[in-house]
């Protein structure tokens, strides 16, 4: 399955991207992550994800306008593309038929044995 | 406002830059640089900076990192590795000859390399235990006597390190140590003998011994303390506690044990069973059991000073401070200027050739002489690859050719010939440690004594080194091939019959030839010549009698007291008490005025007791032998030798009789004239030598032993000692032994040679095995259409073995020039009395290594001419 896998991470990068819709680039997205999911990610760990799933097709990306703010320099929004919503729905499915397979549902006691 | 914005940190926005791949740059930038400015506005500047740098260190991923132009051509690097590697076995596989010479080669040269590099790691590890190492130095002295040869001595008079630690404020702290503390220490069943040192009460403070029980601030501050190492204690008395007990040692006195120390290391260039205080050597100079030395500023012999520097930038102020005192305080003595140096602790051992050294010493020349030795054979061993894989060229340019044509570039031939010669110098290694472990313990015994200065451990470390001395090695003898290969023209490789022209490095490999012959040669002829020295040092005529001479080590007993003992023997003729031992190499000199001139120079001196000479042989050629001195009378009579005669100016031995000199005080008349004799080792000449009674300086009572049953004679002396002395062994060596033992050094040196000569010699003829196998194979059509058209086979054995029979003449030619200057210039020439690098030596080492190299080509073209030229010719 290499190639179209959908690691957990990248799961919530592309969640994130469709979250913040219009204003989806690397800023905006780190900080959605770093305060919704409670995890301090680097900007070189989101650049590695978002490379994959631009490999896998999953986002596509155009560059945007400048802003003194940065430097002068273009910002490069993202949107999750057709293929990556369905790879978002089809993890979502194979979840949901998990979690409805489970028998019962109940927490383990603490062994004291 | 763009401009107010605040800046990055300049040096990480500069790397990125550098490194980002630039079509993501901007992007990735604009991003961090944006975080950048909201961090500053809501943590500050510090937080903002720290959290950029951050980033951009998480950054430096595959991902984002450019590629550089180079890496760009092989993309499939790993790949490619692993193809090297199989075709490496390949290659390794089908030529089996070539790789077992290769790596038989190698692994005996490097177990050799292995040994001396063991050794190096283990001579620098000296003194490396002082955790204040970096600021221990000791004084040297070098007194400058008129008349005199100056020799720089580890000692300095202890009064030094007195007046430096009151002056001198860029010294922490001032060590005075003095040697040869010894004594017999009283236990419940006898005595035993033990040896030491004097030291200041700051010792465990400078100097990182450990130890173990006691306290290291106080344990040598007061007179009559001792401290004693955990095997003296041991033996002493095993199983108890000796802190706080009372040792008696007699004519010395009473101490008081404070301290209990671990022995010193192996690797310590100090060495001592007991440390006493300092203190207590005024109080026995006082009582004078020991010589009184303390308060004289022209003792520089007797104690060391050793200092902790402040820092160790102040060096430069300290031996300022010591130019200028050496300066002031020998300024009213006559005859005699002083100069001081400084030596750091790390540097003693290896380190400069000084007198009265404390301990271990090792000058680094046998050790830079080693390296270079083993450096010679390794290099031996790379030869013979890098000459086997340049000859099997030819076998392999069609495949190289091949290669290039496909597209292979240069760099990747000599990726692949490295890996090939990576793979075999790695095995060579693993076979190389198993002999190394043989080795070794050969090494260590077949030099006595070793073992007090090494430790020849083997820590894991080392093995580390070891492989990367390999890789080292296998890249060097694999390089030239490399390049070599990667050279060559894929059309020219291709085209048949034109692979002759490869041959145009023949000159390369017959020069590697000579050179790995004339290193054979070398060694053959050092251990012949070192040899015949041997002989002759023993054979030497040194002018006095050595057989049947039995000399006794006093120890310290009374040596009247034994005489009577052993004057009951009826098989001892002649008995005589003397200070040093006849041509081991000792001597003792003292100072000799002359009353008229008022000149004073150190002269060598023998004190011995009138029989001493006749009991050695030794002629007078004048004059009388001075008579026993009475208790009461001072000393008065000296023999001297003609040596002496000469020096001072006498026509002949006849006019210098009843000449008087000062010998230290006393006015002393020569009464008679001994011919000359070696009474030192071989290295000096004869110098002039004064022979005079002085009882209380003898070392040694020497017997002249008759009759031939000297198993039972032995045994009487053994019972007349053990009535003089219950507790210590009977030392006693007949002189004969004595002064082979002297020369063992030598013995030591043909023993060590022979081996490397050996090692060198299989090497070089293992090559020459293969050059020889390749010579044939290459030639085989050549020979068979010779011996078809009526060639003899001494004609074809003559024809392949001429090139190889001339390289080895050569060879002789080199090495014996090398040989006969290096050591008839620089080692033979080092002892006053040695051989001459002769014919019979260069030829017989010559001979040796001819036999084997005719042997290993001789086997070869014998089997090549006898070949029937059938089976060579067949598929023309």
């Amino acid at each position: 399955m290499k190639g179209t896998h959908l690691g957990e991470f990248q799961e919530i990068v592309l969640l994130t991207i469709l979250v913040l819709d219009d204003d989806a680039y690397g800023v905006t997205i780190k900080r959605e992550i770093n305060q919704r999911v409670k995890r301090s990610i680097s900007r070189g760990a989101l650049h590695t994800a978002l490379t994959r799933l631009e490999e896998k097709g999953f986002i596509t990306s155009k560059q945007g306008e400048t802003n003194p703010e940065r430097g002068g320099r273009p910002k490069r929004y993202y949107t999750v593309s057709n293929r990556g919503i369905e790879a978002l729905q089809e993890a979502k499915e194979l979840r949901d038929q998990l979690w409805s397979q489970i028998p019962k549902l109940k927490l383990q006691q603490p062994y004291t044995g | 406002m763009p401009e107010s914005y605040p800046s990055p940190p300049a040096l990480y926005a500069r790397l990125f830059r550098r490194l980002c791949k630039d079509e993501l740059f901007e992007e990735i930038h604009g991003d961090l640089l944006e975080e950048f400015y909201t961090n500053y506005e809501e943590f500050g500047r510090r937080k903002a900076r720290t959290i950029y740098k951050k980033e951009i260190i998480r950054l430096m991923r595959p991902s984002v990192i450019k590629r550089s132009q180079k890496f760009k051509n092989q993309l499939n690097n790993t790949y490619m590795f692993r193809n090297y590697t199989k075709v490496a076995f390949r290659s390794l596989a089908k030529n089996k000859l070539f790789t077992f010479i290769n790596i038989t080669g190698l692994a005996i040269g490097m177990s050799v390399g292995l040994l001396i590099v063991n050794l190096v790691f283990d001579a620098l590890k000296f003194d490396q235990f002082h955790t204040k190492k970096d600021r221990i130095y000791r004084v040297l002295t070098t007194p400058k006597r008129t008349g005199f040869r100056w020799d720089e001595t580890a000692t300095a008079p202890s009064l030094l390190g007195t007046k430096m630690r009151e002056e001198l404020p860029a010294v922490e702290e001032v060590v005075r140590i003095r040697r040869r503390f010894s004594g017999r220490i009283k236990k419940d069943d006898g005595s035993l003998f033990t040896q030491g040192i004097y030291a200041d009460a700051n010792f465990f403070n400078v100097f990182s011994f450990d130890l173990t029980q006691g306290n290291p601030a106080q344990a040598l501050s007061n007179p009559f303390s001792i401290v004693l190492t955990e095997t003296l204690a041991e033996t002493l008395m095993p199983g108890e506690n000796m802190m706080g007990r009372l040792l008696t040692i007699p004519e010395r006195g009473e101490f008081l044990v404070t301290g209990i120390v671990a022995d010193p290391p192996v690797h310590s260039h100090m060495k001592f069973e007991a440390i006493v205080s300092f203190s207590t050597v005024k109080p026995l100079e006082q009582q004078g059991s020991i010589f009184n030395a303390s308060e004289d500023w022209e003792d520089f012999g007797t104690s060391y000073v050793y200092f902790l520097l402040q820092d160790a930038q102040s060096l430069d102020r300290v031996q300022a401070w010591l130019d200028k005192a050496g300066q002031e305080i020998y300024e009213p003595y006559e005859n005699l200027t002083t100069t001081f140096a400084t030596q750091n602790i790390a540097a003693i051992v290896p380190g400069k050739d000084l007198n009265n050294q404390i301990g271990a010493e090792l000058i680094p020349l046998p050790i830079i002489i080693l390296s270079a030795v083993a450096m010679m054979i390794v290099l031996s061993a790379c030869f013979n690859y890098t000459n086997l894989s340049i000859a099997r060229a030819m076998r392999r340019a069609k495949e190289i050719g091949v290669r290039k044509m496909v597209g292979s570039s240069k760099r990747q031939i000599f990726n692949q010939f490295t890996v090939e010669t990576v793979v075999v110098t790695v095995t060579a290694v693993f076979f190389s440690a198993m002999l190394f472990t043989v080795i070794k313990p050969l090494f260590i015994t077949s030099i006595p004594r070793i073992d007090l200065i090494m430790q020849f451990e083997t820590p894991p470390v080392l093995y580390i080194y070891f492989l990367i001395f390999a890789v080292v090695i296998g890249l060097m003898a694999g390089l030239f091939p490399a390049l070599f290969f990667s050279r060559i023209k894929p059309l020219a490789a291709l085209r048949s019959g034109s692979s002759v022209k490869l041959f145009s490095r023949v000159n390369v490999r017959k020069a590697l030839i000579v050179v790995q012959f004339s290193i054979s040669i070398l060694f053959l002829i050092t251990m012949n010549v070192v040899s015949k020295q041997y002989r002759y040092s023993m054979a030497y005529e040194m002018g006095f009698d050595k057989e049947n001479v039995l000399n006794i080590s006093l120890n310290g007993n009374d040596a009247t007291r034994l005489r009577t003992e052993l004057e009951k023997i009826p098989e001892i003729s002649k008995i005589s008490a003397s200070s040093m031992l006849l041509g081991t190499g000792a001597s003792n000199r003292t100072m000799l005025k002359n009353p008229d001139t008022n000149d004073s120079l150190f002269t060598n001196f023998i004190s011995a007791t009138p029989h001493f000479l006749d009991l050695h042989s030794l002629e007078l050629v004048a004059g009388d032998i001075y008579q026993s001195r009475q208790p009461d009378e001072s000393l008065n009579k000296m023999v001297v030798n003609q040596e002496f005669v000469r020096f001072h100016g006498y026509e002949s031995p006849q006019d210098i009789l009843g000449a008087t000199f000062y010998v230290n005080t006393n006015l002393v008349t020569i009464t008679g004239v001994v011919k000359d004799f070696n009474f030192q080792y071989l290295e000096e000449p004869i110098h002039p030598l004064m022979i005079f009674e002085s009882a209380g300086n003898y070392s040694f009572l020497n017997l002249a032993i008759q009759g031939q049953d000297y198993i039972a004679t032995l045994d009487k002396i053994e019972q007349a000692w053990e009535k003089v002395d219950e507790d210590a062994e009977l030392q006693a060596r007949f002189l004969d032994a004595e002064l082979e033992e002297v020369n063992g050094f030598l013995l030591v040196f043909v023993r060590v040679f022979g081996f490397l000569g050996f090692i060198a010699a299989s090497i070089a003829c293992l090559g020459l095995l293969g050059m020889a196998v390749f010579n044939a194979e290459s030639r085989i059509k050549e020979i068979g259409v010779r011996k078809a058209v009526g060639a003899s086979v001494g004609h074809l054995i003559y024809l392949l073995s001429r090139s190889f029979i001339k390289l080895i003449a050569l060879s002789g030619i080199f090495g014996g020039l090398i040989a006969y200057f290096l050591l008839q210039k620089v080692i033979l020439a080092q002892t006053y009395y040695h051989v001459n690098v002769g014919i019979l030596e260069v030829l017989s080492a010559a001979m040796v290594l001819f036999g084997l190299a005719i042997l290993a080509v001789g086997s070869q073209t014998w089997k090549a001419a006898r070949a029937n030229p059938v089976d060579s010719l067949r598929y023309e």
